[in-house]
């Protein structure tokens, strides 16, 4: 996906229009919306199947341990509908994933940003609340 | 004799032009073979799902449309960016249409006449949905169940209105599902067959479609804040053509288990951009919620 991908999916991100919908599933009886979590680390994997796309990330923990999260992303039928194609996220890239926690104490969380190594961020809308900055839900 | 074979004959020829004015589509509306106004098309669908008055505190919803939501967060940060939902905003066809009957409709101050006792259940019920107790508190959609009328996700997720000889069809982009519409007037199935899409019977009346829908299989819901409606359910929908991109919706919900009386929603289909198609959706085979909630299953 080269960088004139990216800068679609940034257009179409500024473009989109902030229509309050329905996510798929209950957020709440998954992920706790009082644990925001931020990790960095290295893709190994993106999966864009329904009802909602995953990323899988390797994140090296304090002991230096890695352990591999997986980040639930959008549907893919609206991430398509944006332009995304199933390599949106090579593995190998290096990201900073913003999101909140599973409930289920494991390292999975529901991914609302995506820092990539230029520092720019993907999925922040323009009128989005709280889209002014991933970082700032820690 | 012959006085009264005329008044017949008068009778006759009024009732049969009432049912031809009913049948004959408006002026300039294009029409399908075998006579139908045409609807053919991608559509997004818009505010048929509405917040009653007096909402219970939802402990699963990260909508903002609820203010008693949990995942409400006072810094404005909630979950899912925006962006994640917005392909839907591609379908929809932004233009005028703001005016429009959305929501809740009847009662007007959007009381819905709940049988006081099946209120209580319905809010206990949505306390148990976080953290589900079982896989019965799991939101249907969250299941992969067929989503019936309402839970089609209408944001992401595309309808598409096909017409076949007698026939109206609505695929739905979100979870593959379909519901036939029949025109014949045929009438309902046995009331031993139960389908979370029911079984519709409609006819034109002029450029309004209604919609008449029964044995429902009590396993559909109309919002988070109404996870389920009951097997008894009927609906009387009305799709009325509204301008060539738009169509107006009300759909009466007659549910006397949980409701003292019928209430209404209103909504609207507006169509989308030429190049809108539906894409595979499969929803169990990807789903990984009920892991997330319940653990994985044992190995073999």
């Amino acid at each position: 996906m080269g960088r004139k991908d990216w800068m679609v999916i940034a257009a179409f991100a500024l473009l989109a229009a902030a229509a309050p919908v329905e996510a798929h599933h209950a957020f709440a009886a998954e992920f706790d919306v009082n644990q925001p979590v931020k990790v960095r680390g290295i893709v190994t994997r993106f999966e864009l199947t329904n009802p909602h796309a995953w990323l899988y990330v390797d994140v090296k923990d304090a002991e230096g341990k890695v352990i591999n999260w997986r980040f639930e992303l959008g549907a893919p039928n609206a991430l398509i509908r944006l332009g995304w194609k199933k390599d949106a996220i090579p593995a190998g890239l290096e990201v900073e994933i913003t999101g909140f926690r599973a409930k289920n104490g494991e390292a999975v969380g529901n991914g609302r940003s995506i820092i990539l190594p230029d520092g720019r961020e993907l999925f922040s809308g323009g009128s989005a609340p709280g889209s002014q900055g991933a970082s700032k839900a820690q | 004799m012959l006085l009264s074979n005329s008044r017949l004959l008068m009778g006759v020829s009024v009732a049969a032009f009432a049912v031809l004015a009913a049948r004959i589509p408006a002026r300039g509306q294009a029409r399908t073979p075998d006579g139908q106004p045409d609807i053919q098309g991608m559509y997004s669908r818009n505010g048929v799902v509405g917040l009653e008055a007096n909402p219970p505190e939802n402990p699963i919803d990260p909508s903002e449309r609820n203010p008693l939501s949990v995942s409400a967060r006072a810094d404005g940060l909630g979950p899912y960016p925006k962006i994640f939902q917005q392909g839907g905003s591609l379908i929809r066809d932004k233009g005028g249409r703001a005016q429009r009957r959305t929501g809740i409709v009847d009662p007007a101050d959007r009381n819905l006449p709940w049988r006081p006792e099946e209120d209580v259940k319905r809010r206990d019920f949505l306390l148990h949905m976080n953290p589900p107790v079982d896989l019965q508190h799991v939101e249907l959609n969250a299941r992969c169940a067929l989503p019936g009328l309402f839970q089609g996700e209408d944001g992401n997720n595309p309808y598409q209105f096909l017409q076949r000889s007698g026939e109206v069809v609505i695929l739905y982009d979100y979870n593959h599902t379909s519901r036939v519409i029949h025109l014949d007037r045929r009438p309902h199935l046995g009331k031993n067959i139960r389908l979370f899409m029911g079984d519709s019977i409609g006819h034109w009346e002029g450029n309004t479609l209604v919609v008449d829908t029964a044995n429902f299989n009590g396993r559909t819901a109309y919002s988070r804040e109404i996870p389920y409606l009951s097997d008894a359910l009927h609906t009387v929908e009305h799709f009325t053509i509204a301008d060539p991109n738009t169509i107006d919706y009300e759909v009466t919900i007659d549910d006397p288990t949980l409701f003292t009386r019928p209430w209404k929603a209103a909504g609207y289909f507006a169509r989308s951009p030429a190049n809108t198609e539906s894409i595979e959706f499969a929803c169990a085979e990807g789903s990984q919620t009920l892991v997330n909630i319940f653990g994985r299953p044992p190995e073999h």
